[in-house]
Protein backbone atom coordinates (compact mmCIF):
# COMPACT_ATOMS: atom_id res chain seq x y z
CA UNK A 1 0.00 0.00 0.00
CA UNK A 2 3.19 2.49 0.52
CA UNK A 3 3.24 2.83 -3.28
CA UNK A 4 -0.45 4.10 -3.41
CA UNK A 5 -0.32 6.32 -0.41
CA UNK A 6 2.38 7.82 -1.55
CA UNK A 7 0.74 8.63 -5.08
CA UNK A 8 -2.33 9.29 -4.12
CA UNK A 9 -1.46 11.44 -1.00
CA UNK A 10 1.11 13.84 -3.40
CA UNK A 11 -1.90 14.40 -5.64
CA UNK A 12 -3.89 15.87 -3.21
CA UNK A 13 -5.86 12.88 -1.88
CA UNK A 14 -5.80 12.66 2.27
CA UNK A 15 -5.10 9.11 2.58
CA UNK A 16 -5.07 6.47 5.22
CA UNK A 17 -4.49 3.03 5.67
CA UNK A 18 -3.92 -0.20 7.34
CA UNK A 19 -1.04 -1.96 8.11
CA UNK A 20 -0.72 -6.18 8.85
CA UNK A 21 2.84 -5.97 9.28
CA UNK A 22 3.60 -2.77 12.00
CA UNK A 23 8.15 -3.46 10.74
CA UNK A 24 7.09 -2.81 6.73
CA UNK A 25 5.06 0.65 7.50
CA UNK A 26 7.12 1.77 9.90
CA UNK A 27 10.03 1.47 6.71
CA UNK A 28 7.82 2.47 4.38
CA UNK A 29 6.44 5.76 6.59
CA UNK A 30 3.07 6.25 4.75
CA UNK A 31 1.22 9.20 6.19
CA UNK A 32 -1.31 7.65 8.16
CA UNK A 33 -1.92 3.93 9.31
CA UNK A 34 -4.02 2.08 11.75
CA UNK A 35 -1.85 -1.21 13.11
CA UNK A 36 -4.34 -4.01 13.35
CA UNK A 37 -3.42 -7.63 14.94
CA UNK A 38 -5.43 -9.66 12.39
CA UNK A 39 -4.76 -12.91 10.41
CA UNK A 40 -3.51 -11.78 6.53
CA UNK A 41 -6.93 -11.82 4.49
CA UNK A 42 -9.00 -10.41 7.47
CA UNK A 43 -7.89 -6.40 7.68
CA UNK A 44 -11.27 -5.58 9.24
CA UNK A 45 -11.37 -8.09 11.41
CA UNK A 46 -13.53 -12.22 11.32
CA UNK A 47 -16.40 -12.13 8.98
CA UNK A 48 -20.54 -11.53 10.17
CA UNK A 49 -18.91 -9.12 12.99
CA UNK A 50 -20.48 -5.95 11.94
CA UNK A 51 -19.71 -3.88 15.42
CA UNK A 52 -16.38 -5.19 15.25
CA UNK A 53 -15.42 -4.37 11.78
CA UNK A 54 -17.36 -0.72 12.40
CA UNK A 55 -15.00 -0.04 15.26
CA UNK A 56 -12.09 -0.62 12.58
CA UNK A 57 -13.14 1.21 10.28
CA UNK A 58 -13.57 4.61 13.36
CA UNK A 59 -10.21 3.72 14.11
CA UNK A 60 -8.70 3.76 10.54
CA UNK A 61 -10.70 6.90 9.84
CA UNK A 62 -9.50 8.50 13.01
CA UNK A 63 -6.38 8.83 12.12
CA UNK A 64 -7.05 11.67 9.83
CA UNK A 65 -7.10 13.58 13.14
CA UNK A 66 -3.42 13.54 13.34
CA UNK A 67 -2.43 17.08 12.65
CA UNK A 68 1.39 15.93 10.53
CA UNK A 69 2.50 12.67 10.17
CA UNK A 70 3.66 9.58 9.41
CA UNK A 71 1.88 8.10 12.06
CA UNK A 72 0.88 4.65 13.19
CA UNK A 73 -1.95 3.91 14.99
CA UNK A 74 -2.43 0.66 16.83
CA UNK A 75 -5.46 -1.03 16.97
CA UNK A 76 -5.84 -2.22 20.43
CA UNK A 77 -8.43 -5.31 20.50
CA UNK A 78 -7.45 -8.62 19.22
CA UNK A 79 -10.01 -9.96 16.49
CA UNK A 80 -12.94 -11.97 18.32
CA UNK A 81 -11.99 -15.81 17.95
CA UNK A 82 -13.30 -17.91 15.11
CA UNK A 83 -14.67 -20.90 14.86
CA UNK A 84 -16.11 -23.11 17.57
CA UNK A 85 -14.52 -22.73 21.36
CA UNK A 86 -13.57 -26.66 20.90
CA UNK A 87 -11.98 -26.36 17.61
CA UNK A 88 -13.77 -26.61 14.73
CA UNK A 89 -14.32 -30.21 12.47
CA UNK A 90 -16.28 -30.52 9.22
CA UNK A 91 -19.71 -31.81 10.01
CA UNK A 92 -20.12 -33.51 6.94
CA UNK A 93 -18.44 -36.87 7.22
CA UNK A 94 -15.87 -37.01 4.49
CA UNK A 95 -14.06 -40.32 3.96
CA UNK A 96 -10.79 -40.37 5.05
CA UNK A 97 -8.56 -38.85 2.49
CA UNK A 98 -6.00 -42.35 2.18
CA UNK A 99 -3.74 -42.23 -0.45
CA UNK A 100 -4.75 -42.44 -3.94
CA UNK A 101 -2.45 -43.36 -6.39
CA UNK A 102 -4.27 -43.54 -10.30
CA UNK A 103 -6.44 -41.25 -11.77
CA UNK A 104 -9.77 -42.85 -12.24
CA UNK A 105 -9.78 -43.51 -8.07
CA UNK A 106 -8.91 -39.27 -8.08
CA UNK A 107 -11.69 -39.15 -10.38
CA UNK A 108 -14.12 -40.58 -7.91
CA UNK A 109 -12.91 -39.46 -4.65
CA UNK A 110 -13.14 -35.79 -5.17
CA UNK A 111 -16.38 -36.53 -7.14
CA UNK A 112 -17.91 -38.06 -4.50
CA UNK A 113 -16.28 -35.80 -1.83
CA UNK A 114 -18.14 -32.63 -4.25
CA UNK A 115 -21.36 -34.57 -3.87
CA UNK A 116 -21.04 -34.91 0.28
CA UNK A 117 -20.41 -30.87 -0.03
CA UNK A 118 -22.83 -29.96 -2.23
CA UNK A 119 -26.14 -29.35 -0.19
CA UNK A 120 -23.95 -27.48 2.51
CA UNK A 121 -22.55 -25.43 -0.10
CA UNK A 122 -26.17 -24.92 -2.17
CA UNK A 123 -27.68 -23.79 1.48
CA UNK A 124 -24.94 -21.31 2.11
CA UNK A 125 -25.40 -19.91 -1.76
CA UNK A 126 -29.01 -19.07 -0.58
CA UNK A 127 -28.47 -17.81 2.98
CA UNK A 128 -25.89 -15.74 1.80
CA UNK A 129 -26.95 -14.48 -1.77
CA UNK A 130 -23.73 -14.82 -3.01
CA UNK A 131 -20.84 -17.00 -4.33
CA UNK A 132 -17.41 -16.25 -4.90
CA UNK A 133 -16.95 -18.77 -7.16
CA UNK A 134 -16.11 -17.09 -10.85
CA UNK A 135 -12.59 -16.52 -11.43
CA UNK A 136 -11.67 -19.43 -13.47
CA UNK A 137 -14.77 -18.23 -15.73
CA UNK A 138 -16.57 -21.42 -14.59
CA UNK A 139 -20.42 -21.74 -12.67
CA UNK A 140 -20.63 -23.21 -9.34
CA UNK A 141 -22.79 -25.64 -11.63
CA UNK A 142 -19.22 -27.25 -13.26
CA UNK A 143 -17.07 -27.88 -10.17
CA UNK A 144 -16.99 -31.40 -10.62
CA UNK A 145 -15.44 -30.24 -14.15
CA UNK A 146 -13.06 -27.94 -12.14
CA UNK A 147 -12.06 -31.30 -9.57
CA UNK A 148 -11.69 -32.92 -12.95
CA UNK A 149 -9.26 -30.97 -14.26
CA UNK A 150 -7.24 -30.77 -11.58
CA UNK A 151 -7.17 -33.97 -10.94
CA UNK A 152 -6.41 -35.19 -14.56
CA UNK A 153 -3.68 -32.74 -14.13
CA UNK A 154 -2.21 -33.71 -11.30
CA UNK A 155 -2.12 -37.33 -12.67
CA UNK A 156 0.15 -36.40 -15.40
CA UNK A 157 -2.45 -35.80 -18.15
CA UNK A 158 -2.79 -32.69 -20.23
CA UNK A 159 -6.37 -31.51 -20.23
CA UNK A 160 -8.36 -29.43 -22.47
CA UNK A 161 -9.40 -26.41 -20.62
CA UNK A 162 -13.58 -26.27 -20.31
CA UNK A 163 -15.40 -24.37 -23.06
CA UNK A 164 -16.41 -21.48 -20.33
CA UNK A 165 -13.34 -20.85 -19.14
CA UNK A 166 -11.67 -17.77 -18.99
CA UNK A 167 -8.11 -18.80 -19.35
CA UNK A 168 -5.88 -21.52 -21.10
CA UNK A 169 -3.69 -24.33 -19.17
CA UNK A 170 -1.58 -24.43 -16.70
CA UNK A 171 -3.15 -20.45 -15.99
CA UNK A 172 -6.43 -22.15 -15.32
CA UNK A 173 -4.76 -24.07 -12.37
CA UNK A 174 -4.95 -21.19 -9.82
CA UNK A 175 -8.19 -20.02 -10.63
CA UNK A 176 -9.45 -23.53 -10.23
CA UNK A 177 -7.84 -23.82 -7.45
CA UNK A 178 -8.84 -20.32 -5.59
CA UNK A 179 -12.80 -21.57 -7.10
CA UNK A 180 -12.74 -25.14 -5.64
CA UNK A 181 -11.60 -23.30 -2.19
CA UNK A 182 -14.21 -20.80 -2.21
CA UNK A 183 -16.60 -24.00 -2.67
CA UNK A 184 -15.29 -26.00 0.38
CA UNK A 185 -15.22 -22.52 2.31
CA UNK A 186 -19.05 -21.64 1.33
CA UNK A 187 -20.34 -25.31 2.02
CA UNK A 188 -18.34 -25.07 5.85
CA UNK A 189 -20.57 -21.49 6.66
CA UNK A 190 -23.79 -23.74 6.58
CA UNK A 191 -23.49 -26.23 7.93
CA UNK A 192 -24.81 -27.34 11.17
CA UNK A 193 -23.54 -26.50 14.66
CA UNK A 194 -23.50 -22.82 13.87
CA UNK A 195 -19.58 -22.50 14.02
CA UNK A 196 -17.10 -21.83 10.61
CA UNK A 197 -13.76 -22.50 11.04
CA UNK A 198 -11.01 -20.13 11.44
CA UNK A 199 -8.02 -19.57 9.15
CA UNK A 200 -5.80 -22.18 9.90
CA UNK A 201 -8.84 -24.98 10.73
CA UNK A 202 -10.13 -23.73 7.10
CA UNK A 203 -6.83 -24.20 5.45
CA UNK A 204 -5.64 -27.32 7.31
CA UNK A 205 -9.11 -28.80 7.01
CA UNK A 206 -9.38 -27.88 2.84
CA UNK A 207 -5.41 -29.42 2.44
CA UNK A 208 -5.17 -32.03 4.40
CA UNK A 209 -8.59 -33.62 5.67
CA UNK A 210 -10.26 -33.38 1.69
CA UNK A 211 -8.91 -35.35 -1.39
CA UNK A 212 -8.96 -32.19 -3.49
CA UNK A 213 -6.32 -31.12 -1.08
CA UNK A 214 -4.01 -33.85 -1.82
CA UNK A 215 -4.87 -33.11 -5.85
CA UNK A 216 -3.24 -29.56 -4.81
CA UNK A 217 -0.90 -31.21 -3.69
CA UNK A 218 0.11 -33.54 -6.53
CA UNK A 219 -0.59 -30.20 -8.76
CA UNK A 220 1.70 -28.35 -7.16
CA UNK A 221 4.64 -31.53 -7.12
CA UNK A 222 4.10 -31.83 -11.13
CA UNK A 223 4.54 -28.21 -11.65
CA UNK A 224 7.92 -27.76 -9.16
CA UNK A 225 9.69 -30.78 -11.24
CA UNK A 226 9.45 -29.27 -14.34
CA UNK A 227 12.24 -26.89 -15.59
CA UNK A 228 9.73 -24.02 -17.07
CA UNK A 229 10.23 -21.29 -14.64
CA UNK A 230 6.71 -19.96 -15.45
CA UNK A 231 5.25 -23.29 -13.79
CA UNK A 232 7.50 -23.42 -11.05
CA UNK A 233 6.06 -20.01 -9.75
CA UNK A 234 2.68 -20.93 -10.65
CA UNK A 235 3.37 -23.97 -8.27
CA UNK A 236 3.82 -21.45 -5.16
CA UNK A 237 0.75 -19.81 -5.41
CA UNK A 238 -1.75 -23.04 -4.98
CA UNK A 239 -0.53 -24.17 -1.01
CA UNK A 240 0.42 -21.65 1.46
CA UNK A 241 3.48 -21.32 2.47
CA UNK A 242 2.74 -21.69 6.03
CA UNK A 243 1.11 -25.12 4.94
CA UNK A 244 3.65 -26.33 2.14
CA UNK A 245 5.14 -29.67 3.92
CA UNK A 246 1.62 -30.82 5.19
CA UNK A 247 0.25 -33.61 2.94
CA UNK A 248 -3.25 -35.86 3.66
CA UNK A 249 -3.02 -39.46 4.74
CA UNK B 1 -0.50 -11.33 14.22
CA UNK B 2 1.01 -9.63 13.14
CA UNK B 3 4.50 -8.39 13.59
CA UNK B 4 7.49 -10.06 12.26
CA UNK B 5 7.99 -11.92 15.76
CA UNK B 6 4.44 -13.25 15.28
CA UNK B 7 5.72 -15.66 12.46
CA UNK B 8 7.34 -18.44 11.80
CA UNK B 9 11.20 -18.18 11.65
CA UNK B 10 11.94 -18.89 8.31
CA UNK B 11 8.57 -16.93 7.02
CA UNK B 12 9.13 -14.11 9.14
CA UNK B 13 12.73 -14.23 7.32
CA UNK B 14 11.17 -14.09 4.10
CA UNK B 15 8.97 -11.31 5.34
CA UNK B 16 11.99 -9.24 6.66
CA UNK B 17 13.72 -9.43 3.43
CA UNK B 18 10.93 -8.61 1.27
CA UNK B 19 11.74 -5.34 -1.06
CA UNK B 20 9.75 -2.53 0.39
CA UNK B 21 9.55 0.94 -1.44
CA UNK B 22 11.52 4.10 0.07
CA UNK B 23 10.24 7.11 -1.38
CA UNK B 24 12.60 9.40 1.33
CA UNK B 25 9.95 11.29 2.15
CA UNK B 26 6.05 11.34 3.50
CA UNK B 27 3.73 13.81 1.65
CA UNK B 28 0.90 14.90 3.36
CA UNK B 29 -2.56 16.41 2.44
CA UNK B 30 -4.66 17.94 5.89
CA UNK B 31 -7.68 15.80 5.64
CA UNK B 32 -11.06 16.95 6.03
CA UNK B 33 -13.28 17.05 8.67
CA UNK B 34 -14.42 13.60 8.91
CA UNK B 35 -18.15 14.67 9.01
CA UNK B 36 -17.95 16.39 5.86
CA UNK B 37 -15.54 13.91 4.51
CA UNK B 38 -16.44 11.91 1.14
CA UNK B 39 -14.64 8.91 1.89
CA UNK B 40 -13.23 6.32 -0.98
CA UNK B 41 -11.80 2.34 -0.19
CA UNK B 42 -8.67 1.51 -2.18
CA UNK B 43 -8.15 -2.05 -2.00
CA UNK B 44 -5.13 -4.31 -2.49
CA UNK B 45 -7.04 -7.59 -2.38
CA UNK B 46 -7.36 -8.22 -6.20
CA UNK B 47 -11.18 -7.33 -5.79
CA UNK B 48 -13.35 -6.84 -8.83
CA UNK B 49 -16.77 -7.10 -10.71
CA UNK B 50 -17.69 -10.74 -12.05
CA UNK B 51 -17.35 -10.33 -15.60
CA UNK B 52 -14.22 -8.04 -15.06
CA UNK B 53 -10.72 -9.40 -16.18
CA UNK B 54 -8.57 -11.12 -13.16
CA UNK B 55 -6.07 -9.83 -12.29
CA UNK B 56 -2.63 -11.46 -13.71
CA UNK B 57 0.26 -10.03 -11.12
CA UNK B 58 2.34 -7.11 -11.27
CA UNK B 59 0.66 -4.89 -14.56
CA UNK B 60 -0.07 -1.84 -11.90
CA UNK B 61 -3.99 -2.25 -13.66
CA UNK B 62 -7.15 -1.37 -11.79
CA UNK B 63 -10.96 -2.18 -11.18
CA UNK B 64 -13.41 -0.04 -10.59
CA UNK B 65 -15.84 -1.16 -8.05
CA UNK B 66 -18.99 1.15 -7.93
CA UNK B 67 -20.74 2.12 -4.43
CA UNK B 68 -23.74 -0.07 -5.20
CA UNK B 69 -22.22 -2.56 -6.10
CA UNK B 70 -23.82 -5.81 -4.80
CA UNK B 71 -21.41 -8.56 -2.29
CA UNK B 72 -22.67 -11.44 -4.77
CA UNK B 73 -20.38 -9.72 -7.56
CA UNK B 74 -17.98 -9.05 -6.03
CA UNK B 75 -14.88 -11.74 -6.93
CA UNK B 76 -11.47 -11.70 -5.81
CA UNK B 77 -8.29 -13.12 -7.93
CA UNK B 78 -5.08 -12.33 -5.51
CA UNK B 79 -2.26 -13.81 -6.94
CA UNK B 80 -1.34 -15.14 -3.15
CA UNK B 81 -2.33 -17.90 -1.19
CA UNK B 82 -0.69 -16.99 1.41
CA UNK B 83 -3.47 -15.08 3.47
CA UNK B 84 -7.25 -16.17 4.67
CA UNK B 85 -9.43 -15.95 1.46
CA UNK B 86 -12.58 -17.58 3.82
CA UNK B 87 -13.48 -14.79 5.66
CA UNK B 88 -13.64 -12.63 2.10
CA UNK B 89 -15.69 -15.91 1.00
CA UNK B 90 -18.17 -15.70 3.98
CA UNK B 91 -18.28 -11.76 3.97
CA UNK B 92 -17.11 -9.16 1.88
CA UNK B 93 -16.60 -6.48 4.47
CA UNK B 94 -13.98 -8.31 5.85
CA UNK B 95 -11.75 -7.12 3.04
CA UNK B 96 -13.99 -4.37 1.56
CA UNK B 97 -15.89 -2.79 3.97
CA UNK B 98 -18.40 -0.90 2.09
CA UNK B 99 -21.16 -1.81 3.90
CA UNK B 100 -19.75 -0.21 6.98
CA UNK B 101 -18.59 3.22 5.33
CA UNK B 102 -22.34 3.07 4.51
CA UNK B 103 -23.18 3.13 7.66
CA UNK B 104 -20.90 5.56 9.17
CA UNK B 105 -22.33 7.55 6.43
CA UNK B 106 -26.15 7.26 7.33
CA UNK B 107 -25.28 7.84 10.44
CA UNK B 108 -23.66 11.04 9.91
CA UNK B 109 -20.12 10.21 11.04
CA UNK B 110 -18.72 10.84 7.70
CA UNK B 111 -19.79 13.15 4.81
CA UNK B 112 -20.32 10.94 2.57
CA UNK B 113 -19.59 7.76 0.13
CA UNK B 114 -17.87 8.23 -2.71
CA UNK B 115 -19.20 7.02 -5.81
CA UNK B 116 -16.31 4.96 -7.38
CA UNK B 117 -13.68 3.02 -5.12
CA UNK B 118 -10.68 0.98 -6.89
CA UNK B 119 -8.95 -2.34 -6.56
CA UNK B 120 -5.58 -3.07 -7.49
CA UNK B 121 -3.60 -6.28 -7.08
CA UNK B 122 -1.13 -6.27 -4.11
CA UNK B 123 2.87 -7.25 -4.26
CA UNK B 124 3.00 -5.09 -7.35
CA UNK B 125 6.34 -3.15 -7.33
CA UNK B 126 5.15 0.64 -6.56
CA UNK B 127 6.76 1.77 -10.00
CA UNK B 128 4.15 0.02 -11.68
CA UNK B 129 1.71 1.72 -9.80
CA UNK B 130 2.22 5.02 -10.06
CA UNK B 131 1.01 5.88 -13.89
CA UNK B 132 -2.51 4.41 -12.98
CA UNK B 133 -2.26 5.85 -9.58
CA UNK B 134 -1.88 9.09 -10.52
CA UNK B 135 -5.01 8.54 -12.80
CA UNK B 136 -7.18 6.94 -9.90
CA UNK B 137 -5.87 10.16 -8.18
CA UNK B 138 -7.82 12.37 -10.83
CA UNK B 139 -10.84 9.67 -10.84
CA UNK B 140 -11.17 10.56 -6.90
CA UNK B 141 -11.11 14.08 -7.42
CA UNK B 142 -13.61 14.54 -9.92
CA UNK B 143 -15.96 12.64 -7.40
CA UNK B 144 -15.42 14.63 -4.55
CA UNK B 145 -13.16 12.30 -2.78
CA UNK B 146 -11.11 13.88 0.23
CA UNK B 147 -10.59 10.94 1.87
CA UNK B 148 -9.50 8.02 0.94
CA UNK B 149 -9.07 4.54 2.74
CA UNK B 150 -6.01 1.96 1.68
CA UNK B 151 -6.93 -1.53 2.70
CA UNK B 152 -4.18 -4.62 2.13
CA UNK B 153 -5.23 -8.11 2.84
Amino acid sequence: MGGLSHYLESAGIATTGISLIREHTEAIKPPRALWVPFEFGRPFGPPHAAEFQRDVLRALLGTFAHESGPTIDDYPHDAPAGGTDEGWACAIDLPAPEPVTDLEAALVATQRELALLRPWYEQSRRTRGRTAIGVSGLPPEQVDEMAAVLARYAYGEDPAAPAAARHALPELIRYLADDLRAFYAEATAAQPGGGYPNPVEFARWFLTGTRIGDVLFRVRDRLVATDDRRLRGLAFVLIPRAFGELRAG
Amino acid sequence: MARLSDFAPDYAVHLRELPLPSFGTTPWTPAPALTRARVAVISTAGLHRRGDPEFAGGLGDYRILPSDIADADILMSHVSVNFDRSGFFNDVNVVFPLERLHELAAAGEIGSVARWHYSFMGATPPERLEEAAIEVARLLREDGVDAAVLVPV
